[in-house]
C-alpha cells in the first residue's frame, strides 16, 4: 500500500486567507496613498465642476501666493504720500481700504482743484478685471499705476524726484534690498505696488459661500434678488467671478442716460476717447459688482449714491425695463451679499520718515 | 622647439572648430522649445476661444470669464512667439512675417471678441426676455386685442432667429409695426413697448452677432498658427539635420583625435623602446671605450674584433668589419682575418673610396637599402655578398690613413642618426687604439734600429780608427820588409822568414781595407752606373766561385736602373751577399738575385735603416738556408760578428756591405724566419736623369692586327687624335667622350674589346675608377692609363685597378705602339 504524503495541511487554508488579507490591506493602503496624494488637486477639480454647473457667477479665488516682502513693501508705498509730487496724496487717499477701496466721492478733486473726469473705482479685486479704469485703457496694474503716479493732475510725481526720495530713506532701502536685492527702481516700485494690489481680493462674500454649497447663508429675499438679477438680464453683463469687469458695454441701450444733461463731458464718451472708433461711443468697461454696497456713489460720474437708484438707472437704460420697487429692493439685497472680506497679508508698517 | 607655436596654433584652431561644432550641434535650445510651446498654446487657446464663442452665441456659456481667460492666454502665447529668432532658425522673413500676422490676427480676434461679448450680452438678454415676455403677453387673456399681433411677431421672430435673413427681418419689422399701431391705446403699453424694443434690438443685433461669430470662426489665426508651426517644424527639422551634421563632425573629430592619441601612445612606446635600446647601446659603447683604455698593445687587434662582434650581435645585424690602413702604407689595406661571414678584404676594398650620392655624411656612408641605389658596380658586388644594407663609419687615423668600421646586414636596415653618432665613437675608439698600437710599435722599432745604427756607428769609428793606425803600422812593416828582402840573399832562411812576414802583412792589409770600408773611411769614386751591368758582372764572378751543388738564379731584366756610385764597391756588395747566402746554406740550395726598380710613396722603415720616399733600385738576394735567428739579427752587420766556425770567415763581409750601402745613401732590409731562408734587400736611390735614353728613331714601330681598342678621353680633339693614331697603327679604335658611356658599352659586350685605353682625369668617373670596374668584370683585359701626372698615381692603386701600364701624355705614336705591342703580343 502506497501512503501518499498529505501535503494538504490544515493550516494552509489559514495561510491563504492571511495572504489574501495582506494583499487586500496592501491594495487599500496603496489606494489610500494615491488618494492622499490626490488631495491637493481635489478642490480645483470640484471647483471646476461647480463653475461648470452653469451658475453665471463664480466665487472669487483668493490671490495667488505672492512674495510677502513685496506685498508689505507695496502696502507701505501705497500709503505713502511721498509718492505724489507734492507729497500730499497717497494711493490710499482715493482708495481707502477701510471704505470699500474708494473714496466715497462722486469725483475726487484733482491737483488743479477741479473734480476729476471719473469716479474713483474700488481698488479691491482690481486684478480680476480684464481691463482697468472706466474706459479700460490699461491692461496691467503697473501701467495704470505709473500713469496715475505721473499724471500731473493725479499724483504728479516723476521718477527723477521720486526714486532719490525713496533711495534716501533707510527703511525703504532696507526693504527694497530684502525684497528685490536692489535699491528702489522704477520697476521695483511698480512691482511692489502691483503685488500689493493683486493681494487685495475680497473673499468669502456670503454669496460666494452660497455658491460653494454652504447652506443657509442667504435669506430667501436675497435668493429672490439673485433670481431677479438673472431674470431681468442684469446677469447678461454682470457675470463671472467678478460679477462684471470682463467686457465692454455701451451705456444706454434702450434709453439715453445723458438725456438730462445740458452737454456731454468727454468722460461720457467712454472708450471713444481712447480708440476714436464710433462704435466705442459711450462704451465703458462693465464695472464689477463685488462690494458694490460699499462703493457708492455709482457710475463713471458718480451720478447717484443710492444703490436702488443705480439699479433703476441700469434697468431703464440697459434693459429697457421699469422695475417694480420690490424687485429693486430684492436685487439690492442680493447685491449686498457680494460684499467680501479683505484679509491683510502680514503686518504692514509705514517706514518712519 | 620650433614646433611649439605651430602646435599652439593647431590647438587654437581645433578649439575654435570644436566650439563652433558644439554651438551648431546643440541648436535645439530651450527658448525655441518655449516658442514652439507658445505656438501650440496659440492653436489650443484659439480652439478654446472658438468653442466658447459658439457656446456664448448659443447661450450656453455661464459667463465671459472663459473668453477673457482664453483671450489673455492667446495674447500671452502670441507675445511668446519668436518675433526674432536670434539667427538660429535661419528661416528668414517667412517665420517673422507669419509671427507678425499671428500677432495682428490675435489683436483683430480680440476686437471681434470684445464686440461679440458686448453685443451677445444684449442679444442673449433680449432673446430670453423676448421669449419670456411674448409667452406671458400671449397667454394673458386681457390682451386679446394684441395677442394675434404678438403671436405674429413671435412667429416671425422665430423664423428670423432660425434664419436671420433680411426678408424675414422685414417681416418681423412689419409685424412689429402692426403691433405698435394696435398697442398704442392699450393698457399694457409698457410691457408691449419693452417687447417691441427688445424685438428691434434682436433684429438689429442678431445678424451682427452672427457676423461676429462668423468672423471669429473664420479668423485665420488657426491656419496661420498651423502654417507657422509647419514653418517652425521645417526650420526645426532643418536645424536638427544641421545639428546632426555637426554632431557627426564632432564625432568624426573625436574619432580622429582618438586615433591621434592612439598614434601618440604608440609613438611614445616606440620612443621609450628606442631610448632603452639606445641606453643599452650607450652602455655597450661605454664598455668598449673603457676596455680600450690602457689595453696592452698586443691585445688591441683582438679587442677590436671582439668589440665589433659584440656590436653586431647587439644590433642584431649580420656583421661588423674593420678596414684598417696597412701599417706600412696609409693608402693600402691591412689584411684582417675578419669574423668569417664576409671576405673582409673585398668588402673593405669595395667601400673604400665609394661615392654614394645622398648617403654620405661627415665621411660615413649609410645605405639603408642597397637595392634602392642606382645601378653600379658596388651595388652588384654588395648584392653578390648578400649585403642589403650597410653603414660605413670613418676612422680618421691622420697620417696613418683612413680606415672604416663597416656594419652590414642581409636585410634592408636603417640606422638611427643618434645610433650612428654613438657608433662613430666606437670607430674613433678603435681608430685611436690602433693609432696607439701602431705608434708604440713604431717607437719601439725605431728605438731598436737607433740602437743598432748607433752601435754600428760606434764600432765603425772604433774599428776605423784602429784600422787607420794599423794601416800605418802595416805600411812600416811592409816597407821595411821589402827593403829587407832586397838585401837578403836568395834561399836564405832569413829571406824565407821575411817573405812569410810580407804575406801576413798583405793579409792584414786586406782586413784593414775591409774594416776601413765598413767604417766608410775608404775613398770611392761616384759615377753614374747602370746597376744591371754591375750586378750581371758580379753575379758572373760569384757563379764561378760557387760549388755545383748551389744554383744561382738571377732576375735582372730591369731598365733604367741607374745609380750613382763605385762600380767595385757595388760589385763587392753583390759578391759578399751572394757568398754569404751560399755559405749560409751549407752544402746545397738556391741563391736568388733579383734586381728591380721600385717606387716608395712614403718613407719606409726597414730592419736596418729607412728607405726614403721616391724611386729606388732594389737588389734582393735571398737564400733557402736555415734563416737568421733573432739574436743574430741584432748584430748581423757588426764587424767580426760571425756564426761560422772560427777560421772559416773574418766576420767582415756583411759589415762591409753595410758600410758600402750606407755610403751610397742606400738602406738594407733583412727579412728572415728561422728555417725559411733569408732575404737581404738593398735599396739604392734611382737616378731619374738616367731614365732618359736616346730614343732610337730608326727602329720601326710595331703595328697591330686590327684589335679593337676602347679609348676614353673627355677632351674631344685628343680623343680623335688618339683614334687616328690607333687606326694608323693598325688597330680598330672605339672612342668615348666620358667614362659612363664607355662603361655601358663595355657592359653591353665585355668580350668585344681587346684593350682599354683610358684617360685618368675625367669628370664623374675617373680613369682608375673605370679601370677597377672593368677589371672586376673582365680581369684579363689589359688596361692602359694615359695621364700627364704620373707622380700622383700610386702603384698600389694602379695595380688594384688592374692597370698594366701608364702612358705619359702627350701621347706619342712610338710610345703608344710599343706599349700596345707589349700588352697585346701577337
Amino acid at each position: 500500500m502506497v501512503v501518499r504524503p498529505t501535503r494538504q495541511q490544515p493550516g494552509s487554508r489559514i495561510d491563504r486567507a492571511k495572504r489574501t488579507l495582506a494583499i487586500g490591506v496592501a491594495a487599500a493602503g496603496f489606494f489610500l496613498l494615491c488618494f492622499v496624494a490626490l488631495i491637493p488637486w481635489l478642490p480645483t477639480a470640484f471647483g471646476q465642476a461647480a463653475q461648470d454647473a452653469g451658475e453665471p457667477i463664480a466665487p472669487l479665488q483668493p490671490s495667488e501666493a505672492t512674495d510677502a516682502a513685496k506685498v508689505s513693501l507695496g502696502e507701505i508705498l501705497f500709503h505713502d504720500a511721498r509718492l505724489s509730487g507734492a507729497g500730499t496724496v497717497a494711493c490710499a487717499s482715493c482708495h481707502d481700504l477701510d471704505a470699500g477701496g474708494d473714496d466715497g466721492l462722486e469725483r475726487p478733486a484733482g491737483a488743479d482743484g477741479k473734480p476729476l473726469d471719473f469716479n474713483a473705482p474700488t481698488i479691491f479685486n482690481v486684478s480680476r478685471n480684464f481691463r482697468l479704469n472706466w474706459r479700460g485703457e490699461f491692461r496691467r496694474i503697473e501701467e495704470q499705476n505709473e500713469a496715475a503716479l505721473l499724471d500731473p493732475n493725479l499724483m504728479g510725481a516723476n521718477w527723477n524726484e521720486l526714486l532719490p526720495k525713496l533711495q534716501g530713506d533707510a527703511g525703504y532701502v532696507r526693504r527694497f534690498a530684502a525684497a528685490y536685492d536692489s535699491a528702489p527702481t522704477r520697476d521695483s516700485v511698480l512691482d511692489a505696488l502691483a503685488s500689493f494690489q493683486r493681494s487685495l481680493i475680497t473673499v468669502d462674500a456670503r454669496f460666494d459661500r452660497h455658491l460653494t454649497g454652504e447652506k443657509g447663508v442667504l435669506t430667501s429675499g436675497e435668493l429672490r434678488g439673485y433670481e431677479l438679477f438673472k431674470e431681468y438680464g442684469c446677469i447678461a453683463c454682470h457675470q463671472g467671478a467678478n460679477v462684471g469687469g470682463n467686457l465692454f458695454q455701451r451705456f444706454g441701450i434702450f434709453a439715453d442716460p445723458f438725456a438730462d444733461r445740458a452737454s456731454e463731458d468727454d468722460s461720457d464718451l467712454g472708450r471713444f476717447t481712447v480708440t476714436g472708433l464710433e462704435q466705442d461711443r459711450h462704451v465703458f468697461r462693465v464695472p464689477s459688482l463685488r462690494n458694490v454696497a460699499l462703493t457708492a456713489p455709482y457710475f463713471h460720474d458718480g451720478r447717484t449714491a443710492s444703490l436702488e437708484e443705480a439699479i433703476g438707472i441700469m434697468a431703464r437704460t440697459q434693459l429697457g425695463r421699469q422695475l417694480p420697487r420690490d424687485d429693486v429692493a430684492a436685487i439690492a439685497r442680493f447685491l449686498n451679499t457680494l460684499t467680501g472680506e479683505y484679509r491683510r497679508q502680514g503686518p504692514g508698517e509705514a517706514p518712519k520718515p | 622647439m620650433k614646433q611649439l607655436p605651430f602646435l599652439a596654433a593647431i590647438l587654437a584652431v581645433l578649439l575654435v572648430v570644436l566650439t563652433y561644432f558644439l554651438a551648431k550641434g546643440t541648436s535645439i535650445d530651450a527658448p525655441r522649445h518655449e516658442r514652439a510651446n507658445a505656438l501650440q498654446s496659440v492653436i489650443l487657446y484659439d480652439a478654446e476661444l472658438q468653442r466658447d464663442v459658439l457656446l456664448g452665441r448659443a447661450g450656453l456659456l455661464p459667463n465671459y470669464d472663459p473668453l477673457v481667460r482664453s483671450m489673455d492666454n492667446l495674447r500671452v502665447a502670441a507675445a511668446g512667439l519668436p518675433s526674432d529668432d536670434g539667427g538660429t532658425w535661419n528661416a528668414g522673413s517667412d517665420i517673422r512675417q507669419k509671427t507678425a500676422d499671428i500677432t495682428n490676427s490675435v489683436a483683430e480676434q480680440e476686437a471681434l471678441v470684445e464686440s461679440f461679448k458686448s453685443d451677445n450680452a444684449l442679444l442673449q438678454n433680449s432673446l430670453s426676455y423676448f421669449n419670456h415676455l411674448s409667452q406671458r403677453l400671449t397667454s394673458r387673456s386681457g390682451q386679446a386685442g394684441v395677442a394675434s399681433e404678438i403671436a405674429m411677431v413671435t412667429a416671425a421672430m422665430l423664423r428670423f432667429i432660425n434664419a436671420p435673413r433680411q426678408d424675414l427681418a422685414d417681416q418681423v419689422t412689419n409685424s412689429i409695426y402692426m403691433l405698435e399701431r394696435r398697442a398704442a391705446n392699450l393698457s399694457a403699453e409698457g410691457e408691449v413697448r419693452s417687447l417691441i424694443s427688445h424685438a428691434r434690438l434682436i433684429i438689429r443685433t442678431l445678424p451682427r452677432v452672427d457676423g461676429l461669430v462668423g468672423s471669429i470662426q473664420s479668423a485665420p489665426l488657426g491656419s496661420l498658427a498651423r502654417s507657422l508651426q509647419g514653418s517652425y517644424l521645417e526650420a526645426n527639422s532643418r536645424a536638427t539635420r544641421r545639428a546632426n551634421v555637426f554632431m557627426s563632425l564632432l564625432y568624426g573629430v573625436a574619432i580622429v583625435l582618438m586615433g591621434y592619441v592612439a598614434y601618440l601612445f604608440v609613438r611614445l612606446r616606440a620612443n621609450r623602446d628606442r631610448l632603452k635600446e639606445r641606453l643599452e647601446l650607450e652602455r655597450l659603447v661605454a664598455a668598449i671605450s673603457t676596455r680600450f683604455i690602457n689595453l696592452p698593445r698586443n691585445e688591441i687587434g683582438a679587442a677590436a674584433q671582439d668589440a665589433l662582434a659584440h656590436l653586431a650581435s647587439h644590433l642584431k645585424i649580420a656583421g661588423a668589419e674593420l678596414a684598417l690602413p696597412a701599417s706600412n702604407d696609409p693608402d693600402g689595406l691591412q689584411h684582417e682575418p675578419g669574423n668569417g661571414t664576409t671576405p673582409t678584404d673585398s668588402l673593405a676594398r669595395l667601400i673604400r673610396g665609394w661615392r654614394v650620392e645622398g648617403h654620405e655624411r661627415q665621411g660615413s656612408v649609410h645605405v639603408p637599402n642597397i637595392a634602392g641605389l642606382p645601378d653600379s658596380y658596388e651595388k652588384e658586388a654588395l648584392a653578390h655578398l648578400g649585403i642589403r644594407s650597410l653603414l660605413s663609419l670613418p676612422m680618421d687615423m691622420g697620417t696613418r690613413g683612413r680606415g672604416a668600421v663597416i656594419l652590414f646586414h642581409e636585410r634592408p636596415h636603417a640606422w638611427e642618426k643618434d645610433d650612428i653618432a654613438l657608433l662613430r665613437t666606437v670607430a674613433e675608439v678603435i681608430a685611436n687604439a690602433t693609432i696607439r698600437e701602431r705608434s708604440e710599435a713604431e717607437r719601439e722599432d725605431l728605438q731598436l734600429r737607433l740602437n743598432r745604427s748607433q752601435r754600428l756607428e760606434a764600432i765603425g769609428t772604433l774599428a776605423g780608427g784602429i784600422a787607420h793606425e794599423f794601416n800605418n803600422i802595416l805600411g812600416a812593416v811592409r816597407g821595411y820588409g821589402e827593403m829587407a828582402l832586397a838585401i837578403l840573399t836568395k834561399d836564405s832562411r832569413a829571406r824565407r822568414y821575411v817573405l812569410q812576414i810580407m804575406k801576413a802583412g798583405e793579409r792584414a792589409q786586406d782586413i784593414v781595407e775591409q774594416v776601413l770600408a765598413f767604417g766608410r773611411l775608404r775613398e770611392r769614386e761616384q759615377k753614374l752606373l747602370d746597376a744591371r751591368t754591375v750586378v750581371e758582372e758580379a753575379v758572373d764572378l760569384v757563379r764561378a766561385s760557387l760549388p755545383a751543388t748551389i744554383s744561382l738564379h738571377a732576375e735582372l731584366a730591369v731598365q733604367d736602373a741607374a745609380v750613382m756610385g763605385d762600380r767595385t764597391e757595388l760589385q763587392q756588395v753583390v759578391v759578399n751577399l751572394a757568398t754569404n747566402a751560399a755559405q749560409a746554406m751549407g752544402g746545397s740550395g738556391m741563391v736568388r738575385v733579383v734586381l728591380q726598380t721600385i717606387f716608395i710613396p712614403h718613407a719606409r722603415d726597414l730592419s736596418h735603416g729607412a728607405a726614403q720616399a721616391g724611386r729606388h733600385v732594389l737588389l734582393q738576394v735571398s737564400d733557402t738556408g736555415p734563416g737568421i735567428y733573432p739574436a743574430a739579427m741584432e748584430r748581423i752587420f757588426e764587424p767580426f760578428f760571425t756564426t761560422k766556425p772560427a777560421g772559416k770567415g773574418t766576420g767582415l763581409g756583411l759589415s762591409t756591405v753595410h758600410g758600402i750601402v750606407s755610403a751610397h745613401h742606400g738602406a738594407i732590409d733583412v727579412q728572415s724566419k728561422p728555417g725559411q731562408g733569408a732575404t737581404f734587400s738593398v735599396y739604392l736611390p734611382q737616378i731619374e736623369a738616367a731614365v732618359q735614353r736616346e730614343p732610337d728613331h730608326d727602329r720601326s714601330v710595331p703595328h697591330g692586327h686590327g684589335e679593337t681598342i676602347l679609348i676614353v678621353e673627355n677632351d674631344e680633339p685628343l680623343m680623335l687624335l688618339g683614334e687616328d693614331m690607333l687606326a694608323a697603327l693598325g688597330y680598330e679604335p672605339v672612342g668615348f667622350g666620358h667614362g659612363k658611356a664607355a662603361l655601358s658599352a663595355f657592359r653591353a659586350d665585355p668580350g668585344r674589346f681587346d684593350l682599354i685605353l683610358t684617360d685618368e682625369i675625367m669628370p664623374e668617373l675617373r680613369g682608375t675608377e673605370l679601370a677597377s670596374i672593368i677589371h672586376t668584370i673582365r680581369p684579363e683585359v689589359p688596361i692602359v692609363l694615359m695621364t700627364g701626372y704620373t707622380m700622383t698615381l700610386k702603384p698600389e692603386r694602379l695595380q688594384a685597378a688592374g692597370i698594366r701600364e701608364v702612358l705619359k701624355k702627350p701621347l706619342l705614336s712610338r710610345d703608344l705602339g710599343d706599349c700596345l705591342a707589349r700588352q697585346l703580343p701577337a
